[in-house]
């Protein structure tokens, strides 16, 4: 049972990986394809015919399939005024009752987007342009996006769960937005000349 | 139920979900998605659709493509070099060492559109710097917490393109409508700086004082040999926001399209000019970039979905009603908005703010006879107040721990003038609507 739990664990953290990293070079892709594009039209007077779709196309993967990851980063912003205020154990039971409903929310949007799918599949769907892409690929990102980061986040409230009861919590509160700054304290007092 | 306890009910209950500390997106796709279930139902398949048809905008596609024209930028020393050269050119004018730190977190603010981090990275260098040249801990740490704001006003900015996307309004004309205004508050500080400056020349400071720039009488000097050498590696960062404006501003392309060559440009300068190409460094660029992108992008499509609920509620169209028929007059109207905003700048981030309340303001802001692109304008100066003041105010944290030994109050008297001056910028904007919209009207197409 605990390898089972532990072999799930690895899975879910694969597939955050891996779809997090293939959203961070799709956010690439995109703005290569977007150059390319204002190169064909603005240099050669060509039109484009499938740079602006299939960047769109790249985006819908960022934002949906890229959040899994984002979370796992525990880069979704919030509004950290109150929690940061209430006591380490107090903060935690609040991260984790917020988590659920997240986790919630992210199953419920899943259940609804994966029939979304599946209609583009079953009819064959294509898009309405002169590339006219199948539209399985950009409605298949929501509900992947979603299934995976409901997995995340039950990942995420467990790993919680074991640290509060271990009673490894941390006293200093992290402010969300400030995650990726790096803060340099400067030689505090300088000095008379 | 009426539609006004419906509407209170909604933003209350969104409101005090955000309190809670759960991320912004999942906080307001929720409330919408309870909504829903308990006043229609039967909208609930249609909820995968306003997800992804939020996400099918080509506009949209600016957001992370500026943002990921920062990260390269966040990442190399370009700040410190910005800062280097500024000084350079800078250090005759009285109060010049300021003015160099305003002036450089307004271009580092163009380039990189993140509040906290203008504040860091240049207040990092320039905290200390000013400092040791004799001014003030407050009049240091209040000016780099405010400049660090200019990234919201100046563009391109992030926050004006949410704006531009969740009102429908022209986002390269958001982008030109901040410029003037932006200039004139980097203006008015300028002179609070030199005026400082000449006042503690007359009457020197007594102990206590709080704003005072000491004569410490270092003196320098820089030759036009070096002032041109430190311009070299600056300078092209710097023609990718002119570039960028130039061409919003022709109408040669739309900011997707800008964003998109600029974030090519500012990767391949980055590579060239600060060797930044291992496969290490560039994935952590990739990565940063993701995050931000993802993040601010799933808070659009939650907002949009709080946006439909909302309407589908009747709740907007209430809320709109409401106001528009209060006994105060256009300009009291107005003077509430900014007030409501003011507020909610002090609690929440302001792309969530932006998000949650532009949809609902906009008929308001029209049905009152207002131009929303110089609403833009209003609404982000609001909201750099917020990030000045307590209880949120990150950068008012972020030069705290830059400068730990300077007291929380000392940083904010050295804020209140420059508050001061936001809320002039404000009330200029709205005597002279003309420094918002004079050069968007001027824009070609």
């Amino acid at each position: 049972m605990k390898r089972l739990g532990k072999i799930l664990a690895w899975t879910i953290d694969a597939m955050t990986n891996l779809t997090g990293w293939i959203a961070a070079l799709s956010l690439v892709a995109a703005a290569i394809i977007v150059t390319e594009g204002v190169i064909i039209r603005k240099v050669f007077g060509v039109s484009t015919i499938w740079q602006t779709e299939a960047s769109i196309f790249l985006l819908m993967f960022v934002v949906f399939t890229g959040a899994p990851f984002v979370q796992k980063s525990e880069h979704h912003l919030n509004v950290d005024l109150v929690i940061i205020h209430l006591s380490p154990k107090a903060r935690e039971w609040t991260i984790i009752v917020v988590s659920i409903i997240s986790a919630i929310l992210a199953a419920v949007l899943a259940w609804y987007a994966w029939p979304m799918w599946w209609e583009t599949v079953v009819n064959n769907e294509h898009s309405e342009s002169l590339w006219s892409p199948p539209l399985w690929i950009p409605c298949l990102f929501l509900p992947l996006g979603m299934t995976v980061l409901f997995l995340q986040y039950i990942l995420y409230i467990r790993q919680k769960i074991i640290m509060l009861k271990k009673g490894e919590i941390s006293e200093e509160a992290e402010r969300f937005e400030l995650k990726d700054i790096e803060v340099k304290e400067a030689d505090s007092v300088p000095k008379k000349q | 139920m009426s539609e006004y306890v419906l509407a209170v009910l909604l933003f209350g209950s969104a409101f005090a979900l955000l309190m809670s500390g759960i991320p912004i997106w999942a906080g307001l796709a929720a409330i919408s998605l309870m909504f829903i279930l308990i006043f229609s139902p039967h909208l609930l398949t249609t909820v995968p659709y306003v997800f992804h048809g939020s996400m099918d905008n080509f506009a949209l596609l600016a957001i992370p493509l500026f943002i990921f024209l920062s990260a390269p930028i966040a990442e190399s020393r370009a700040s410190r070099d910005l800062y280097e050269t500024l000084h350079k050119w800078l250090y005759k004018i009285p109060g010049g060492l300021g003015i160099a730190n305003m002036v450089g977190c307004g271009i580092f603010a163009a380039l990189c559109g993140s509040s906290p981090a203008t504040a860091a990275a240049i207040g990092g260098i320039g905290i200390p710097e000013m400092r040791r040249r004799g001014y003030s801990p407050a009049l240091s740490t209040g000016l780099i917490a405010h400049a660090g704001t200019f990234g919201i006003l100046i563009p391109p900015s992030v926050t004006m393109i949410l704006y531009g996307v969740a009102t429908e309004t022209s986002i390269g004309k958001c982008f030109i409508a901040g410029v003037l205004p932006g200039i004139l508050e980097i203006l008015l500080s300028c002179i609070w700086v030199g005026a400082v400056f000449y006042y503690r020349k007359i009457t020197p400071a007594k102990r206590g004082a709080v704003y005072y720039i000491e004569d410490r009488g270092i003196v320098e000097s820089f030759t036009w040999k070096d002032r041109f050498t430190s311009l070299i590696k600056v300078l092209p960062f710097v023609l990718i926001i002119i570039g960028i404006m130039g061409s919003l501003y022709g109408g040669w392309a739309t900011p997707s399209e800008a964003g998109g060559v600029g974030a090519v440009l500012s990767l391949l300068f980055v590579m060239t000019i600060y060797k930044i190409y291992r496969p290490r460094q560039l994935w952590n660029i990739f990565i940063k970039a993701l995050n931000e992108s993802s993040m601010i992008l799933m808070i659009m499509a939650a907002a949009l979905f709080f946006a439909y609920v909302s309407s589908d509620l009747y709740a907007t169209q209430a809320l709109g009603e409401l106001v528009l028929k209060l006994p105060m007059g256009k300009w009291g109207i107005m003077v509430l908005i900014n007030i409501l905003l003011l507020i909610l700048g002090f609690f929440i981030p302001p792309a969530a703010v932006i998000l949650m309340v532009a949809p609902l303001l906009l008929p308001i802001i029209q049905g009152l006879g207002f131009d929303p692109i110089w609403f833009a304008v209003i609404m982000t100066v609001n909201l750099e107040i917020g990030l000045v003041t307590p209880p949120v105010g990150l950068n008012l944290y972020i030069v705290k721990n830059i400068a730990p030994d300077v007291p929380m109050s000392h940083v904010l008297l050295g804020v209140v003038p420059f508050v001061i001056i936001e809320c002039l910028v404000i009330v200029a904007v709205c005597i002279w609507p003309e420094l918002a919209l004079w050069l968007p009207n001027k824009m070609i197409g």
